[in-house]
């Protein structure tokens, strides 16, 4: 029932890991196989054009929209960004043949997958929870994979008859995933570590000692292959991996735990990430080099055309573009609450009334656990959360007391004592060092 | 013909209006800022003007992410007063002057200022603050208020410049409106503040000063202040500040400070106030104003 030349096959994001899987299966592979990627819709058309022509070279049938790219598919990878894949979820479930297996490949947490899987099974289709664990380059569709779920089993028949290495993750939907997340605390954050531990090595000028000295504490790790490899791997795909790190933390605090070391992970992986540099060939040396003079060209990430550098404001988050379009859904959760029904019904189920809203799980959590200053980082605008503090009973000033770490009182007393100071808060710069 | 007779300028923190509605005014924390306004009342109920228009920005109320109009305005006959998560402010609805927000809109948009024409609004604590502080208490407002909302949550907000030309194409357009009208702008918000953020809680009353000394008497250069320097000198929501420059183009180039005021905090925010009025008032606005006038500082 799942020979090979039956399977009608579609991606959803068609990137490096969905690119590798067909050059992987070479001659043996299903006969229809089409692949819709957000970026045929970006606003750039270099980019629109580089993925019509990723599609051309993989022999893949690029298609316009999700819609045609899921009619007729039995079975359909989702391999999308870990910050993209419930929206690809909600939107796939309005086009997914009923029946068909939803392999969701991306590395969310486990929390995700399951509203991953509420909105697909919604639609009659079957939700597979799936977990890459391992790079797919060189081992491309060979590489080992973890799925979980109640159709773990018929998964595991289409990804042997695809020549496929996968096992089982006992358990519901979000096992598999676990197993990834946990596991991603180590190999991402080690990326992170190694990139702080280098660059500053490397200013310091000290960096080839200090990767002998612990070549000796832990010998035969190869520091300087693995250093060298681990900066290509977040020049490369930072920006994918610090939204990856955002489910990690996600999963440690849903675990009850703090997520400070996964957060941190978050922050060098977007920074290398933002720079968009292309590793040199060569030594661990010459990668680092390249990263400090970007990152010294760059002090803070990439201002829009004309914004000035607002970014180097400590402790602000402008209300740009970038943050409009990702809070967009969350800040219209927040307007809903000048209703007074809509206050209620938030109270009365506050996890249910989010479901209205297509939120990231990332945004969820922080309204959730009342994360004021995460929300504005998701692109959340004060006016806005202000909303969510009035539902809560709080006045502007508490909110803004709340999001400084100040107690209701110190703030208070601040504001009557002439409130915060201009001097030492113009620049990031005198955060860090003053 | 109608004529632009004084500016006012005052910041809307919304805890000014919970501390009218509640009856605090006379309280330790908020005596020293309603003082400030004791002048300002005698001054308006005397200069009894027939219209004002109120430059001010909707706080996610009105306007929602779905819709960000950069200038928008209020053309209705009406205006009530939102619930903007804490439940409605205890005012009248706010009268509007239909007859010269559409003369204005005309004029405007062949004046190449492309407005939002808004016929349905609520409208919130930037516009019934102000009228608070100015007004009172009434049962009915005193005049009808044409409101004028400029988008200062959404990066970027328009220019400082374009708020000031903006303000004198409204001066051409009211000055066009065929009836007898005494018009009073209101421009509203700031001053240096900051509500979000690890930030939250700044002032800078040097900026304030200079800013309020540039305004009355060098509008050029308080027009010509970049964006980057309001977000970093005057907070995040400092950049309200904006919208003062709109009444201010609205006035002649030289003015008579009547009064000025500037007290922190009002929550979190440093409060300034102007009343300006145009150098050479005709004579019954004179007469009216002598009693309460003060000499520039």
């Amino acid at each position: 029932m799942s020979a090979l030349e039956d399977l009608d096959l579609a991606f959803v994001g068609f990137g490096e890991a969905a690119a590798a899987f067909v050059q992987g299966w070479g001659q043996r592979r299903p006969a229809h196989i089409r692949a819709f990627d957000i970026k045929v819709e970006d606003g750039s058309a270099a980019v629109r054009e580089r993925k019509w022509q990723d599609c051309q070279r993989a022999h893949v049938h690029g298609c316009h929209s999700l819609a045609q790219a899921l009619g007729g598919a039995s079975v359909v990878f989702s391999l999308v960004t870990a910050d993209q894949a419930l929206a690809a979820a909600r939107q796939a479930a309005a086009g997914i043949e009923r029946g068909s297996l939803y392999l969701d490949c991306n590395s969310c947490a486990p929390g995700t997958k399951r509203r991953a899987a509420s909105a697909i099974e919604g639609a009659g289709a079957r939700y597979v929870d799936v977990a890459i664990m391992a790079p797919v380059h060189p081992a491309l569709h060979r590489v080992p994979m973890l799925v979980a779920g109640p159709h773990a089993r018929a998964a595991l028949d289409v990804l042997a008859a695809l020549d496929m290495r996968a096992g089982a993750a006992d358990g519901p939907v979000g096992a598999a995933s676990s197993i990834k997340m946990v596991r991603s605390i180590m190999v991402k954050g080690l990326e992170a570590l190694t990139a702080e531990c280098v660059l500053a090595g490397r200013r310091a000028g000290v960096d080839a000692q200090v990767l002998e000295s612990l070549e000796a504490t832990f010998p035969g790790f190869q520091w300087q292959e693995r250093a060298a490899y681990m900066l290509e791997r977040a020049m490369a795909h930072g920006l994918r991996r610090a939204a990856e790190m955002r489910e990690v933390a996600l999963t440690v605090e849903q675990l009850g735990l703090p997520g400070d070391m996964s957060r941190a992970t978050v922050q060098w992986q977007q920074r290398i990430g933002e720079l968009a540099l292309a590793a040199p060939p060569g030594d661990y040396q010459r990668r680092a080099d390249a990263l400090l003079q970007a990152l010294a060209a760059s002090p803070q990430g990439s201002p829009p055309a004309g914004g000035g550098d607002y970014h180097d404001i400590p402790g602000t988050y402008v209300f740009d573009a970038e943050h409009s379009r990702r809070g967009y859904h969350l800040n219209m959760f927040c307007m809903s609450l000048n209703d007074e029904s809509n206050r209620a019904a938030f109270r009365a189920d506050e996890s249910a009334y989010l479901e209205r809203f297509p939120m990231t799980a990332e945004q969820q959590a922080a309204v959730l656990q009342r994360q004021w200053n995460e929300m504005l980082r998701l692109g959340g605008n004060v006016y806005y959360t202000a909303k969510l503090a009035a539902t809560d009973g709080l006045t502007f000033q508490d909110l803004a007391a709340k999001m400084t770490g100040m107690s209701p009182e110190a703030y208070r007393k601040m504001m009557i004592d002439g409130g915060r100071p201009i001097a030492g808060n113009r620049s990031k710069s005198e955060w860090r060092h003053g | 013909m109608a004529r632009i007779v004084a500016g006012v300028a005052t910041s809307h923190v919304p805890a000014i209006g919970a501390a009218i509605d509640l009856g605090k005014t006379q309280e330790p924390y908020w005596q020293p800022l309603f003082r400030g306004f004791e002048k300002s009342r005698q001054w308006i109920s005397a200069l009894q003007p027939d219209v004002a228009i109120v430059v001010y920005n909707d706080h996610a109320t009105a306007f929602s992410l779905e819709l960000i109009p950069t200038f928008a305005l209020g053309c209705a006959a009406e205006f009530a007063p939102a619930d903007e998560g804490w439940g409605r402010r205890p005012v009248p609805n706010v009268p509007g002057h239909p007859q010269l927000a559409w003369h204005m809109v005309q004029s405007l948009i062949l004046d190449e200022f492309d407005l939002t024409i808004v016929n349905r609004m609520a409208v919130d604590h930037g516009l019934t603050v102000p009228l608070s502080l100015l007004f009172g208490q009434p049962q009915r407002w005193p005049c009808p208020v044409i409101p004028l909302c400029v988008n200062v949550v959404q990066y970027p907000p328009p220019t400082g410049r374009r708020c000031f030309q903006l303000g004198r194409a409204i001066r051409k357009a009211v000055a066009s409106f065929d009836r007898d009208l005494r018009v009073v702008v209101f421009g509203t918000g700031g001053m240096s503040h900051q509500l979000q953020g690890e930030r939250a809680g700044l002032i800078n009353p040097e900026f304030d000063r200079r800013f309020l000394e540039a305004l009355v008497h060098d509008p050029d250069a308080a027009a010509a202040i970049p964006h980057l320097e309001y977000l970093r000198e005057a907070g995040s929501e400092g950049i309200e500040l904006v919208m003062w420059l709109v009444m201010r183009g609205a006035l002649d180039e030289r003015v008579t400070e009547i009064h000025r005021h500037y007290h922190v905090p009002a929550s979190n925010t440093a409060v300034g106030h102007l009343i300006l009025e145009n150098a050479a008032p005709e004579a019954p606005t004179m007469g009216m104003s002598s009693q309460t006038r003060e000499s520039p500082t």
